[in-house]
């Protein structure tokens, strides 16, 4: 495989290298257009996450493959920055070695949290919109629509991704959704605007969550965050009444002590009825006193409780990532072979012509000198010379197909070329 | 039709079902569910048959349906039925966890009174109404009592916070909570109504034996099923959470208490008396004869129209 990979990762590059070198997809855009103008005979794909910038580069004629000085320089040139400057981060792999890469990367082995789904799509993003610039080739769709079908594989066949890891993700699905069966008729009570809990916020959108109230010491936080989730913003001191009403609770604010303490509660438990009150306390310290999780129909989790699920999913995948590599190896092997029996192509299809035309020439002599046989004896006759051809050329045939299962059969490729004397 | 078929075949099937569902919890292989929706599917085929052939020979004698052992088995197959219908949309929650033993248990007790001779003919209609409906109550509040023990084992997982455990992914509380509320309103009105029937029934006929303990204790669980269903719909606190849970399951061991009284007890209603004596039925024709006047919910069960 003529692919080449140069890029950095989250592994050697540091977060402030990472974000220097990342594209916007306006910027995608125009650097694959810039690439395109450089390097005219080059395929590409530029795949860039907040992880990850690599670039993948493919060419006919390995010769015309940018190496990876000129790959570093193209991306800081598209970012005007001095190439010396991320030598160190940046990594380089070709061959066998970069198709091994990208199935571990489209399979999110290589990501930061391992198994996460968002990697496929950003790959698929990265190669349509190579394919739209007309940036792709033979080589890039052969390894690009492997390893969409390496991750789908991995998918199915691996538990890898069927545990969350995140712990907002953990908090929703595996939680949240063993209490409620549906969310759009529940209401949601945001406490605290905190990234951890916008983050929850999404994951409950995303399963359906419609009644969203947000209370925060300052208001203006509140409204611009209900602003972008479509949520109610409300007064602190409505927080009691709040809980009388909620289904949910998410909490993040940064108080000192408990904001809602177990008698607070106790106060406000008549009016709930003891329906169920699913609490999901993400505050370091907490926010709810934990023996409100004794409390009838309350379901309290701080953030200790959610890492120690989280660790529990996170060795569940790593415990698939044996079978994830067995499946990358065995593509990358069925790859190298589809390979292999593509650069072989042209020299048997030669072979099979040449002796197919020293068959014919001979037959036709061999019935001239015969003085009109019939044509049963004429048959007999072609049929046994096309037995004595193919016998002739099942032995190297045969082994040529051997040699491609172990890769490209160069040597005996040029052996065959020079013995039968085979032009290009 | 298909007469070699026997009872082990649908309980040996349903048995296996049971197994490969445990199997769940230490293997994630698909190909598990799927034999063990096809074992019980299969299970309830045989056991389709079984009664049929049994229906068939119970026409010709004039008494369908008109034993324990038919009025178990028929509750074990509106059970397997229901499972096997909601299994192949639900392939990932572990409905025959629960729903198998149940099942189990029903062909169990039904094996002992294979023997046991038919209770006498009564009353076509309102007999046939008595034990459809007092059959249809006991099937809904078995599976009240299959849902109530889902959701305290479910609030019990959320409460401890324990990740949801392979092969043992339960419905939300949510849901669990709905179909008990409903199991609850269904078996008492199920239940009521077979009651109404049994008491016209016996009316039709002139006497209503009410000190007769089966009717007392069935007149009990009636009167527990309404109080239960009125705090459900009446007290707002329980119709929340685990005492939903809790009344469904009381519900049961209150209807398994009047069975084990029906069945075994010194009622000459049961029309079993004695019939299993140390483990083994025995054909005593008189004590499975009633009473004059006293029907038999399970005598009651057969095609309207059937030879009486």
């Amino acid at each position: 495989m003529k692919l080449r990979m140069v890029g950095c990762s989250h592994h050697h590059a540091s977060i402030e290298v990472l974000e220097r070198v990342a594209f916007t997809p306006e910027q995608l855009h125009h650097a694959l257009t810039a690439f395109r103008e450089q390097f005219p005979d080059a395929e590409a794909v530029l795949l860039s996450t907040c992880n990850r910038v690599e670039l993948y580069t493919a060419c006919e004629n390995t010769a015309n493959t940018p190496d990876r000085q000129r790959c570093i320089a193209f991306l800081a040139q598209m970012h005007q920055l001095d190439p010396a400057e991320f030598d160190d981060a940046f990594c380089a792999r070709e061959g066998d070695e970069a198709l091994q890469h990208l199935f571990s990367v489209v399979a999110s082995l290589d990501s930061m949290v391992i198994g996460e789904a968002q990697i496929l799509s950003q790959v698929k993003q990265a190669y349509e919109l190579a394919c739209d610039t007309e940036l792709t080739g033979p080589h890039m769709h052969a390894a690009f629509q492997t390893a969409l079908r390496v991750a789908k594989r991995v998918a199915t066949e691996t538990t890898l991704h069927q545990r969350r890891v995140s712990i907002p993700s953990v908090a929703v699905a595996d939680f949240a959704a063993s209490i409620f069966e549906r969310f759009d008729n529940k209401r949601v009570v945001l406490i605290g605007a905190g990234e951890m809990g916008e983050e929850t916020l999404q994951y409950l959108i995303a399963e359906g969550a419609r009644q969203i109230v947000i209370v925060n010491r300052s208001a203006e936080r509140a409204t611009q965050l209900a602003d972008r989730y479509s949520g109610q913003p409300r007064p602190w001191n409505e927080l009691d009444q709040l809980l009388v009403d909620a289904d949910l609770v998410v909490s993040t604010t940064g108080a000192d002590e408990p904001i809602v303490t177990l008698d607070q509660y106790r106060n406000i438990e008549p009016q709930r009825y003891e329906r169920p009150l699913f609490v999901l306390d993400l505050a370091v310290p907490r926010d709810f006193e934990p023996a409100i999780g004794d409390c009838a129909g309350v379901y309290l989790y701080c953030i200790a409780d959610l890492e120690q699920a989280c660790r529990r999913n996170q060795a569940a995948r790593r415990k698939a990532w044996p079978k994830a590599e067995r499946i990358i190896d065995e593509e990358v092997r069925r790859c190298k072979t589809e390979e292999s029996r593509r650069i072989a192509g042209p020299t048997i299809r030669r072979l099979k012509e040449r002796a197919d035309r020293l068959k014919e020439d001979e037959l036709k002599r061999l019935i001239n000198k015969l003085d009109n046989p019939d044509d049963r004896v004429r048959d007999e006759i072609a049929q046994s010379f096309d037995r004595l051809v193919n016998k002739l050329l099942h032995p190297p045939l045969e082994s040529l197909r051997d040699q491609a299962e172990r890769g490209t059969p160069h040597g005996l490729l040029a052996a065959l070329r020079e013995l039968f004397q085979l032009k290009e | 039709m298909l007469t070699g078929i026997s009872f082990m075949c649908f309980a040996a099937s349903y048995a296996v079902s049971l197994a490969l569902e445990v199997a769940r919890f230490f293997t994630r292989l698909r190909i598990l569910t799927v034999l063990a929706i096809a074992m019980s599917a299969a299970g309830l085929l045989a056991h389709t048959v079984y009664l049929y052939n049994h229906v068939q020979h119970g026409v010709h004698a004039g008494q369908p349906f008109a034993s324990w052992h038919h009025w178990c088995l028929l509750a074990a197959w509106f059970l397997a039925a229901i499972y096997v219908g909601l299994a192949p949309a639900n392939p990932k929650t572990a409905l025959g966890l629960f729903m198998l033993p149940m099942i189990l248990l029903a062909v169990t007790i039904a094996y002992p009174f294979r023997d046991v001779a038919p209770f006498a003919s009564s009353e076509r209609y309102w007999g046939a109404a008595h034990g459809m409906l007092l059959l249809a109550g006991s099937v809904v509040v078995m599976l009240g009592f299959i849902s109530g023990v889902m959701y305290l084992v479910q609030s019990y997982r959320l409460k401890h916070k324990l990740p949801p455990r392979q092969g043992l992914r339960l419905p939300s509380l949510e849901w669990l909570q709905r179909f008990n509320s409903r199991a609850m309103i269904f078996s008492t009105s199920l239940l009521g109504a077979g009651l109404l029937a049994g008491i016209l029934l016996n009316l039709s006929q002139g006497l209503v034996p009410w000190t007769e303990p089966t009717i007392c204790i069935s007149g009990l669980l009636l009167a527990w099923l309404v109080i239960a269903a009125m705090v459900e719909i009446f007290y707002k606190p329980a119709r929340q959470g685990a005492k939903v849970a809790y009344l469904t399951v009381a519900s049961f061991v209150f209807l398994v208490i009047v069975l084990l009284v029906a069945m075994f007890g010194p009622t000459q209603h049961a029309g079993a008396t004695g019939a299993v004596q140390a483990g083994k039925p025995h054909l005593a024709s008189h004590a499975s004869n009633p009473a004059p006047g006293i029907p038999h919910p399970a005598s009651c069960i057969r095609p309207i129209g059937g030879g009486s």
